[in-house]
């Protein structure tokens, strides 16, 4: 174990390397100047001066690369003018709403989704299972940010029953409300886990379906096991193995839903803070944030393969 | 080929979004002949309620709602045929050589596509976008070139598969190049899967444009469906049809696209193809057929 590991880290390795190099090499073509898409539109001329020199932009190309990343490797992603604070306090600074946002999303989301799918896959053909695939694949048809426009809506304009936007009220000095927090974080939430929710219950009808024609599960039938005992005990165990690497898989997907979801309902995580960075043309908040998502999606990939070895038994990594 | 078609006729579902689709063509086409001029003129009064003058109001702007959405679809399908047309070629390309020739060439682009398959997308066209500007093509090809890799292990894997059966080998004997052999021989005999999941990818693309343009990234000279919602939004309580006609036309082409996508993925999945109902009469006389 401690081998495979150590494999997959060197593997992902040259993936966050190839990002950064990847942002560097945006900075230089980006049309205009690479002072300007390191400095944002918002910075002061001087800055632009002082960034030339600290990142050498007039020397050659390969000093430049070799400053670029001694500056990550210190944790230096730039300034952010918009903000006046170095863009790693800014990013830093958004990263636990959106992990709020996220995490609490899929802990409905993923076990919702597997008795959904599991459901629809143990009636299969019946009225039950149509009318769940249906509605999940309706469901998955619909943009996120449209659904989180439905929900405003309805539930904020019409009923008026949960606050659209922000994460707590005014709360001068006072220390944060958990139940405020809670109820503005209802409808994105809602928003976010039905947006993921068709993926799970889909993959798991898929994957019971595939696993209950398996040769096991006949020989568990003809031991003569109830056959909701097979159901649960064979059939959706070995199911539950591809809902781990989807859920590895949709990792990125759920970042960019993540961040339209935030967008709309002005949730103050990473998402809206790239959606303002983009309107402000605030390129290295854009970018920094570029980089540490597509950090957090590599490293929360490494996460679910490991988890995935701890699941299955009969995986062994040499 | 013949197999998707014969596939799609089976799921009643496949053929729905297949004719819904077509219908939305058609509305793309005859854009100019059922909405005739420019849509962007601003000649009405703004937040006109849909009507009889108005089929689907106006905007803040003044503006007609219903031009702007049926010149909008025009976009939607530009980037759907657009951006996986792209991913196809890419895929098939890479994905060809990496199956046919292995080796080097083949732990090169996987790990590429590795990469791409695992970096958050919609962030990466996000920053491109906001540096190099929303032209419409541009767009267009950043996006295809993100979605390649997945078509690219399909078809790696198809011609993997392909590449020792008895009719390439013949080719190959025959003294065929590799490039006839790889797009003479293997292709047309592995383009069904990769085929299959293009439709599921032009539902991505569509969905792409709709959020970048909800984001304020679509390109500002042509309608599209999600410039109207980026505009709507504002407007939620006081002109909701703003935010209604362009949300229900973009899940409708969705639906329809991943109706005919998860149709033909399914024909292809023996283990997922649904158990045909044999009528019992029938199943008393011959045994099954056996289709090669």
């Amino acid at each position: 174990m401690p081998r495979y590991l150590f494999r997959r880290i060197a593997q992902i390795l040259p993936v966050i390397l190839a990002l950064v190099m990847f942002n560097f090499v945006l900075v230089h073509v980006a049309p205009g100047d690479p002072a300007t898409a390191l400095a944002g539109d918002s910075a002061p001329l001087e800055y632009i001066e002082e960034l030339r020199a600290s990142y050498g932009l007039n020397e050659p190309l390969h000093v430049q690369l070799g400053i670029y990343l001694q500056k990550l490797v210190q944790g230096n992603l730039g300034y952010s003018f918009a903000y006046r604070k170095p863009v790693l306090d800014v990013l830093l600074s958004r990263l636990f709403p959106t992990l709020l946002l996220v995490g609490v999303s899929q802990l409905i989301a993923i076990p919702l989704g597997i008795v959904l799918g599991a459901l629809a896959a143990r009636h299969r053909n019946s009225w039950l299972d149509t009318s769940i695939s249906a509605s999940m694949l309706a469901l998955y048809s619909i943009p996120v940010f449209w659904l989180g426009l439905v929900f405003i809506l309805f539930f904020a304009v019409q009923l008026q029953w949960l606050p659209s936007s922000g994460m707590m009220g005014f709360s001068y000095g006072r220390p944060p409300d958990p139940f405020d927090i809670a109820r503005h974080l209802a409808l994105p939430l809602s928003v976010l886990a039905l947006h993921t929710l068709p993926i799970y219950a889909r993959i798991t009808r898929e994957s019971v379906i595939e696993a209950a024609q398996d040769d096991s599960i006949t020989t568990a039938r003809a031991i003569g096991y109830p056959e909701a005992v097979v159901f649960r005990r064979f059939a959706l165990r070995n199911a539950l193995l591809p809902v781990t690497t989807v859920a590895g898989l949709s990792l990125s997907s759920l970042f960019a839903g993540a961040l339209l979801v935030e967008t709309v309902f002005a949730w103050p995580g990473m998402g809206r803070l790239m959606y303002d960075a983009v309107s402000q043309r605030d390129f290295p908040v854009l970018m920094g944030g570029f980089l540490f998502t597509s950090v957090m999606v590599v490293v929360g990939s490494l996460i679910t393969d490991i988890v995935y070895v701890y699941l299955d038994p009969r995986v062994v990594y040499k | 080929m013949n197999d998707l078609v014969r596939a799609l006729r089976q799921n009643r579902l496949g053929v729905a979004g297949l004719l819904l689709v077509a219908t939305i063509f058609l509305v793309a086409l005859s854009a100019p002949l059922i909405a005739p001029g420019d849509p962007f003129r601003m000649d009405w009064t703004p937040f006109l309620p849909p009507g009889s003058d108005h089929l689907l109001g106006t905007d803040n702007i003044g503006r007609d709602v219903y031009a702007l959405m049926v010149h909008g679809t025009k976009v939607s399908l530009l980037f759907a045929f657009g951006a996986a047309g792209v991913s196809l070629l890419m895929g098939m390309l890479l994905g060809g050589i990496a199956g046919y020739y292995g080796g080097l060439i083949d732990d090169l682009i996987s790990r590429l596509s590795d990469a791409f398959l695992i970096i958050p997308r919609l962030f990466l066209i996000i920053v491109i976008v906001a540096l190099f500007g929303s032209q419409l093509w541009m767009v267009v090809l950043v996006i295809g070139v993100t979605l390649w890799p997945a078509n690219a292990r399909i078809m790696r894997a198809q011609v993997m598969s392909l590449r020792e059966r008895g009719f390439v080998q013949a080719a190959r004997v025959a003294g065929g190049s590799d490039a006839a052999i790889i797009f003479g021989q293997i292709t047309p005999n592995s383009l069904g899967p990769v085929l299959a999941n293009s439709v599921l990818q032009m539902a991505y693309a569509v969905l792409t444009e709709a959020s970048l343009a909800f984001l304020g990234l679509g390109d500002p000279n042509v309608p599209s469906w999600g410039q109207i919602l980026y505009s709507g939004q504002n407007y939620l309580s006081s002109a909701p049809w703003l935010m209604i006609f362009p949300g229900l036309a973009l899940a409708v082409l969705l639906l329809s696209l991943h109706l005919v996508g998860t149709a033909l993925v399914e024909s292809l999945n023996p283990k997922l193809r649904p158990v045909r109902r044999v009528p019992l009469s029938a199943r008393a006389g011959a045994a099954p057929r056996m289709e090669v």
